[in-house]
């Protein structure tokens, strides 16, 4: 081993390095001051993830695996790393107004929310079974620990312990299939597995891979393993909702991506069908349960698990062109949903309550401009043009098509329509109902910023999607 | 493939349960039974017992356990540390590592700060 290289090869992790140490200066501010300090808190680390966004495009990326093949830094995880970034910077600024209202503010979680991305960044980079399981757990715990945040409130508390119990054991379940994988090739490099895994014994490599699978599912939280997702989101304080439901996921999926491009790669035949299976059932899952929810934040729960329906099209349908169509998806994915869930820390006047489609009637009297940048947001969730949404899931299906899933395109489709009468009873209840006329609090203009930036982003990417996707090709696929 | 992988496992667990099965019953056939008051009492290293070990403990007690075993453990990370130093050292990289170790140790020290300024070893 080349050890003289370590220094050298710092320059490569200076995002992460950065992130770290705005996350401590935002500790140690924290704990050496009185309770006023949460601004300042809040302000470090803000200023961290945007420094960190600029350090990373000045970062030099590689192909060659880094720290004895534990940790590589490519195209790939650099677009994944804008993706976590940018979702910290919206949950914290979503932040502003929803303590503002909720009263007891807990600093904590601005350095968690940090820490909780650091990992997460190290894992699209770790090619190391792990590297990747310990900065998996990095984030993974962390969200156990932002689930509960509000240990005083019930449903918050509620939501901490399941996402604990379920999340342990579905991690522990990941370990057994990554211990299999070990003990099948005696190798952790993924790229050293997915060469000698094709000589192992094939039942045993396929029991390794479901049981890898179900980690990862459930972090995503695709149907079988989707039970957590509505109660943990329901009981989570929503801006926190805003990370769960975008850049962990995101993280998951690039790991998937990696590992059957890598470790399970002579399998694709099998996890195909897999994936195939896993789609249909959670975008038929998601879409329908959805229908019959009253609470906005379950709906968005249940709309969520049907995205990743979409996305795992994609995954069955492998190619370079789903590839691209992945990532399009899931930066849209993230501008949709956090807009979604700001209209929701909008609307809501204390944990638990405010929440339900009633809430939102007449919401075009009182916030005009917000509840146009909605529509365009629920048309895009829908993937209707001129949308990103409907960009992306054009993308997703084009690349299904190609491939031959021709069923599987026809039912995305058809769950883009039924998705459609969920949605638009947010947007018939802000239109064409009228409520309360009293305008809430002043501190709205974080969460208004928030959601006009993303219909912006939407529309733009929805009208000229060839930059993005000329984007995304550039650095994706080398 | 499994039987002469997998094989010997089985042997060994069929063997551990067939030992087990035949010292329960044989010590039970032909084993003396002498009644004795102390035979039956929970075994406490010579100490006669005074409680049902299935009480209420405060719960801070899990507080200070937790915290003890978390600090324990990262103190075991210095252990392999110091063996491998001096190799590092014939690199040239013993300013490098002692380095790591001096940020691993400065964010343990961040903690156990930030666990007295929370109260959390405070006992009322």
């Amino acid at each position: 081993m080349n050890f003289s290289s370590y220094y050298a090869q710092l320059k490569y992790l200076a995002p992460e390095l950065s992130l770290v140490v705005f996350s401590i200066v935002a500790l140690c501010v924290h704990m050496f001051s009185k309770k006023e300090a949460n601004k300042i808190v809040k302000f470090a680390a803000i200023t961290g993830l945007i420094a960190s966004l600029i350090i990373l495009f000045d970062t030099p990326l590689s192909n060659n695996p880094l720290y004895s093949g534990s940790i590589i830094i490519d195209g790939f995880s650099f677009f994944f790393k804008i993706i976590f970034l940018l979702s910290g910077i919206m949950t914290i600024m979503l932040c502003y107004r929803f303590y503002n209202f909720e009263g007891s503010e807990i600093g904590e979680i601005y350095y968690l929310i940090l820490f909780a991305i650091v990992g997460m960044m190290f894992t699209v980079s770790s090619v190391d079974l792990i590297t990747f399981y310990v900065s998996f757990e990095t984030f993974a715990i962390i969200s156990y620990l932002l689930a509960g945040a509000f240990k005083k409130d019930l449903r918050s508390a509620e939501a901490g312990v399941k996402y604990f119990i379920l999340g342990i054991l579905s991690s522990a379940i990941m370990l057994l299939g990554m211990a299999f994988v070990y003990g099948l090739t005696g190798e952790t490099n993924f790229y050293k597995i997915s060469s000698a895994l094709p000589q192992a014994d094939l039942t045993l490599a396929l029991v390794s891979m479901a049981f890898f699978f179900v980690g990862l599912f459930f972090k995503i939280a695709l149907v079988p393993f989707h039970m957590w997702t509505p109660d943990v989101y329901e009981g989570t304080p929503t801006p926190i909702v805003v990370l769960f439901s975008t850049a962990p996921k995101a993280a998951t999926f690039a790991v998937l991506a990696r590992l059957i491009m890598t470790v399970f790669s002579g399998y694709q035949f099998q996890w195909s069908i897999i994936f195939t299976f896993i789609a249909v059932v959670t975008m038929f899952w998601g879409n329908l349960a959805a229908l019959i929810q009253n609470n906005v934040k379950r709906m968005m729960a249940f709309s969520s698990i049907a995205h990743a329906g979409y996305i795992m099209i994609g995954f069955a349908a492998w190619g370079t062109l789903s590839i691209t169509a992945i990532m399009f998806y899931l930066i849209v994915y993230l501008f949709m949903n956090t807009a979604a869930f700001a209209l929701i820390i909008l609307v809501q006047k204390k944990m638990g309550f405010g929440e339900n489609v009633d809430d939102l009637k007449g919401l075009a009297r009182r916030y005009p401009m917000v509840a146009g940048c909605i529509i365009v947001v629920l048309l895009s969730l829908t993937g209707m043009p001129p949308t990103a949404g409907f960009i992306g899931k054009y993308y997703i299906f084009t690349a299904a098509v190609e491939k031959g899933f021709y069923l599987l395109a026809v039912a995305g489709a058809l769950n883009s329509v039924i998705s459609l009468f969920y949605y638009f009873r947010i947007g018939k209840a802000m239109f064409m109902e009228t409520g309360t006329e009293e305008l809430s609090d002043k501190n709205i203009s974080f969460v208004k910023s928030v959601i006009v930036a993303c219909s912006i982003f939407i529309l733009y990417a929805g009208i000229f999607p060839s930059k993005l996707t000329e984007f995304i090709s550039s650095i994706a696929i080398k | 493939m499994f039987i002469h992988t997998f094989g010997p496992v089985a042997i060994q667990i069929a063997f551990a349960i067939g030992m087990a099965l035949f010292l329960l019953i044989f010590t039970n056939a032909i084993g003396p039974k002498k009644y004795n008051p102390v035979k039956f009492d929970t075994y406490e290293c010579g100490v006669s017992y005074f409680n049902d070990a299935r009480g209420m403990f405060n719960v801070k007690f899990y507080l200070i356990a937790v915290i003890f075993i978390l600090f324990d453990i990262e103190a075991v990370f210095i252990i392999p540390w110091s063996v491998i130093f001096m190799e590092f050292k014939k690199l040239g990289l013993g300013l490098f590592i002692l380095g790591e170790m001096a940020v691993f140790l400065g964010v343990l020290v961040l903690a156990y700060i930030y666990i007295i300024k929370k109260g959390a070893l405070k006992w009322d």
